[in-house]
C-alpha cells in the first residue's frame, strides 16, 4: 500500500516536471525539470531495490549530463525572457513516430513483466554487479571504457588551441 | 533518523561556534585580536551576527527568475545535508543503510552545483553567472581526483558501508589488519591509531593529501574560493542573496567544509575508534572505546580537519584559474589514478 502510494507520488515527479519541459518556453527552466524527473526516475530504482542503479542515475544523469546541458544554454547565447521559438514541420509523421514507439515501449514493459516490490534477495549489490562485468559481461564493459576514452581524446583534441 | 537528531544540530551549532573560530583563527594568524566586543574576548559575537542576519529584510531584485531565485538556497544546503545521512555516528549506530553508502553520498553531495547553477542563472547578474560557472567547473572537475582518492580507501576496506569501513579499523574488525601493510606485524589486538587506515596502508597518507586538497576545492574554501572571490566577483553566485537566503548559502558552506572533515575522519582516521593502543596488558584502546567515547573522537577528529582548513585558508592566496585546472587535471588526477594502481597491486600481491 505505502509502496503504491510512493509508486505514485514519484511517477508524478517524472511526469509532471516532463509536461512542464515541454510547454514552458525558457529553456534553462526546462532542464531543471528534466533534472526533477530524473531524480523520480532514481527513486523509482530504489523502490525496486536497484539502489546501485538509483545512485549512478543521480551521479551521471542529474549530476553529469544535466549540468552540461545547462553549461552547453549558458556558454551559448542568453535568450533572455522570450524564450525559444522553434517552427513545426513534419507534424504528421513526427506524431506516427512518437505514438508508435509508445506502442513499442508499452508493449515491452507489459512483457518484461518486471518484479514489483520483492523482498531484497541480495545484500551486496555492487560486488555482484562489478564481478558481473568482470566475468559476463567483460566485452561491453571493455567497449564502454574504449568509448569513454575516444570521447575524452576527442574533447582534449577540441580543447587544443589550433593556432599552430 | 540520527541525521535529523545528531548531525543537524550539530551543524547548526558549529557553524556559530565555527565562524567564531574561524574569525579568532585569522586574528592569530594576523597577529591581531579578531572579534573582542561582545560578551567576554567576544564569544557571542557570532549569536549577534545571526541575529542581525535573520533580521534583514528578504530582498528579491525584481529583474530575477522568481522560481528558481528561491529554490536555489535549498536544493544547495538539501544536496550537502543529504549526504550527512549515511554518516555512522559511533559504535553500534550507524546511519542510513545503504549498500553503496559512500557512492551515494559522493553523487548526492554533487547535486549541489545545479543549485549553485539556479543561483548564478536565476539572479540575472553577471556576476553571479561568472561565480556560478566558476564553481561549478572547479566542482566538477575536482570531484575527479576526489573520487579516485576515495576509491583507494574502497579498495583497501572492500567495502563501501561507512559503519563497516570504521569497524575495519580498530579493534572490533573482524578482518585480519597489519601495519604499514606488511604481513607478520598483525595489529589486531593492539588497535588505536596503529590501525587506521593511513597506518594500516601507508600510500593512503598520500591519498589522503589528495583527499584533502580536493575536499577543499569542492567546498569553495581558500585557496580555492575563485567563485566567491570578493575582490574580482563581489561574492560570486551569492552576490544577490540576502538575509536567511544568503545564510543557507553559508550553512551550506560550513556543511560542506563538517562534511569533508567526517569523512576524511571516517575514511583514513578510523572513524569512531580512540587513537590509543593497548600497550600490553595496559588496555587502553578497551578503555577508551565505547558508544559514547566514540561520538567523543569522531566529533573531535572532524574538528581538528575544520582547524585545519581553517588554517589553511588564512595562510595560503588564492590560486588563478590555470593553475586551478592544472593542478586538479595535470597533478592531482595522475597521482590518484597512479596510486589506486599501486594499493591494486599491493592489495593483491603484498597483502593477500
Amino acid at each position: 500500500m505505502t509502496l503504491n502510494i510512493l509508486f505514485f507520488a514519484f511517477a508524478a515527479m517524472i511526469v509532471v516536471p516532463l509536461i512542464y519541459l515541454l510547454i514552458t518556453k525558457n529553456i534553462i527552466r526546462a532542464a531543471f525539470a528534466f533534472a526533477i524527473s530524473l531524480l523520480g526516475m532514481a527513486a523509482i530504482y530504489v523502490l525496486l531495490n536497484a539502489e546501485f542503479m538509483a545512485v549512478v542515475q543521480i551521479l551521471i544523469y542529474a549530476g553529469g549530463i544535466v549540468v552540461l546541458l545547462i553549461f552547453g544554454v549558458m556558454l551559448t547565447k542568453r535568450s533572455g525572457d522570450e524564450g525559444v521559438f522553434t517552427a513545426h514541420h513534419q507534424v504528421i509523421p513526427g506524431v506516427l513516430v512518437s505514438l508508435a514507439f509508445f506502442v513499442l515501449l508499452t508493449q515491452s514493459i507489459f512483457d518484461v513483466n518486471l518484479a514489483w516490490g520483492e523482498e531484497v534477495t541480495s545484500t551486496d549489490q555492487v560486488k555482484q554487479i562489478g564481478v558481473l562485468y568482470l566475468t559476463d559481461h567483460l566485452i561491453a564493459f571493455e567497449l564502454i571504457a574504449f568509448l569513454l576514452l575516444m570521447a575524452l581524446v576527442g574533447a582534449a583534441f577540441l580543447a587544443k588551441k589550433s593556432d599552430q | 533518523m540520527i541525521t535529523f537528531l545528531v548531525f543537524l544540530p550539530f551543524l547548526l551549532g558549529f557553524v556559530v561556534v565555527g565562524v567564531y573560530g574561524e574569525r579568532k583563527i585569522a586574528g592569530f594568524v594576523q597577529n591581531r585580536l579578531g572579534p573582542m566586543e561582545v560578551g567576554p574576548k567576544g564569544i557571542v559575537q557570532t549569536v549577534a551576527d545571526l541575529l542581525k542576519m535573520l533580521q534583514k529584510e528578504d530582498l528579491r531584485p525584481k529583474a530575477v527568475d522568481q522560481l528558481l531565485f528561491l529554490a536555489a538556497p535549498i536544493i544547495v544546503f538539501g544536496a550537502i545535508f543529504t549526504g550527512y545521512a549515511v554518516l555512522p555516528l559511533t559504535e553500534g549506530v550507524s546511519g542510513s543503510v545503504i549498500d553503496a553508502g559512500l557512492f551515494f553520498l559522493l553523487s548526492v553531495v554533487s547535486l549541489d552545483v545545479l543549485g549553485i547553477l539556479l543561483a548564478g542563472w536565476g539572479s540575472n547578474n553577471k556576476y553571479a553567472l561568472f561565480g556560478a560557472m566558476r564553481s561549478v567547473a572547479q566542482i566538477v572537475s575536482y570531484e575527479i581526483p576526489l573520487g579516485l582518492s576515495v576509491l583507494c580507501v574502497v579498495m583497501v576496506a572492500q567495502t563501501l558501508d561507512l559503519q563497516e569501513m570504521v569497524t575495519q579499523q580498530g579493534i572490533y574488525a573482524t578482518e585480519e589488519s597489519f601495519l604499514f601493510g606488511i604481513k607478520g606485524l598483525k595489529i589486531n589486538a593492539t588497535g588505536g591509531f596503529l590501525s587506521w587506515n593511513i597506518f594500516s596502508m601507508p600510500l593512503l597518507i598520500i591519498a589522503f593529501i589528495i583527499f584533502f586538497i580536493s575536499g577543499l576545492a569542492e567546498s569553495n574554501r581558500v585557496p580555492f574560493d575563485l567563485p566567491e572571490s570578493e575582490s574580482e566577483l563581489i561574492g560570486g553566485y551569492h552576490t544577490e542573496y540576502s538575509g536567511f537566503r544568503w545564510g543557507l548559502f553559508m550553512l551550506s558552506e560550513y556543511g560542506m567544509m563538517l562534511l569533508v572533515s567526517f569523512l576524511a575522519a571516517i575514511l583514513f582516521f578510523g572513524g569512531w575508534y580512540s587513537p590509543f593502543p593497548n600497550i600490553g596488558s595496559f588496555e587502553l584502546a578497551e578503555m577508551t572505546n565505547g558508544p559514547v567515547w566514540g561520538v567523543i573522537w569522531l566529533f573531535g577528529k572532524a574538528t581538528f580537519f575544520i582547524f585545519l582548513q581553517i588554517m589553511a585558508r588564512w595562510t595560503y592566496p588564492r590560486l588563478r584559474v590555470d593553475q586551478l585546472m592544472s593542478l586538479s587535471w595535470k597533478y592531482l588526477t595522475p597521482v590518484a589514478i597512479l596510486l589506486l594502481f599501486l594499493i591494486g597491486i599491493w592489495k593483491i600481491w603484498v597483502i593477500s
